[in-house]
């Protein structure tokens, strides 16, 4: 049986609600951050190595592309964080009132993007 | 071991609470490293090292990584199931993913105590 009634299927149309997007930024943040991982580990032993290898890393942290590599993980780290410090307050059934969870879903998404442009702030003046 | 403690049997009730047991691990990892990081605020090789050395240092960040490991394993277990509907290639990614986060939790305790 086929029904006439309108269906939107256009992903770029859609507007997510808020707390659907705090959700879908913790997974892509989460699935960034898993394959960052053997870079973090690289520049963690290349440091530790030899002052050679700290001395290219800390070189390597003035490049534009770099810091704006940076600055992009450093939004998923903390988007991460903080959606999953929300999902722990919920665990707790704390926050759970439209309202209130309505807040924490901004302060999460808000919080994230705030801290990040400061810390590129830092990035790019020291 | 943590469903043991727990005293959670089921493999999603197990999943859930080490997601959020490895969740809070780090949290405190962090707190403890970013701590050491402003206390001795190193800006050479030197420091560094010294700084890496401490035991503390080290506990904390083996204890962040091996979680970091065991939470992206459940996360990105997750992720596949619900995106990946090809069974083979969902088993393989899942060997790879697994594969891969063993070689790096490996790889940290070698970092850390090579």
């Amino acid at each position: 049986m086929q029904k006439k009634r309108p269906r939107n299927l256009n992903l770029i149309s859609i507007r997510l609600p808020l707390p659907a997007l705090v959700s879908i930024l913790h997974r892509v943040s989460g699935v960034i951050l898993f394959l960052i991982i053997p870079a973090l580990l690289i520049v963690l032993q290349t440091s530790l190595a030899s002052p050679d290898g700290f001395n290219s890393v800390v070189a390597a942290m003035d490049h534009p592309i770099v810091k704006l590599l940076l600055l992009g993980l450093c939004w998923a780290f903390l988007h991460h964080m903080f959606a999953g410090v929300r999902h722990l307050m919920s665990d707790m059934s704390f926050g759970l009132e439209l309202r209130q969870a309505r807040l924490i879903n901004k302060v999460v998404l808000w919080g994230a993007i705030t801290l990040s442009i400061a810390v590129g702030g830092i990035l790019w003046s020291a | 071991m943590v469903s043991l403690i727990l005293g959670i049997s089921r493999p999603s009730m197990r999943d859930w609470a080490l997601q959020r047991t490895t969740a809070i691990l780090m949290l405190l990892a962090i707190v403890i490293l970013i701590g050491m990081l402003a206390v001795y605020q190193p800006q050479d090789h030197a420091t560094w090292k010294q700084v890496a050395s401490f035991e503390l240092t080290r506990i904390s960040l083996l204890v962040f990584l091996v979680s970091m490991c065991l939470h992206a394993w459940l996360g990105i277990k997750d992720v596949l199931m619900d995106y990946v509907k090809h069974t083979y290639t969902r088993a393989t990614l899942r060997v790879l993913t697994l594969a891969s986060l063993i070689g790096y939790t490996l790889w940290s305790i070698l970092i850390l105590w090579g």
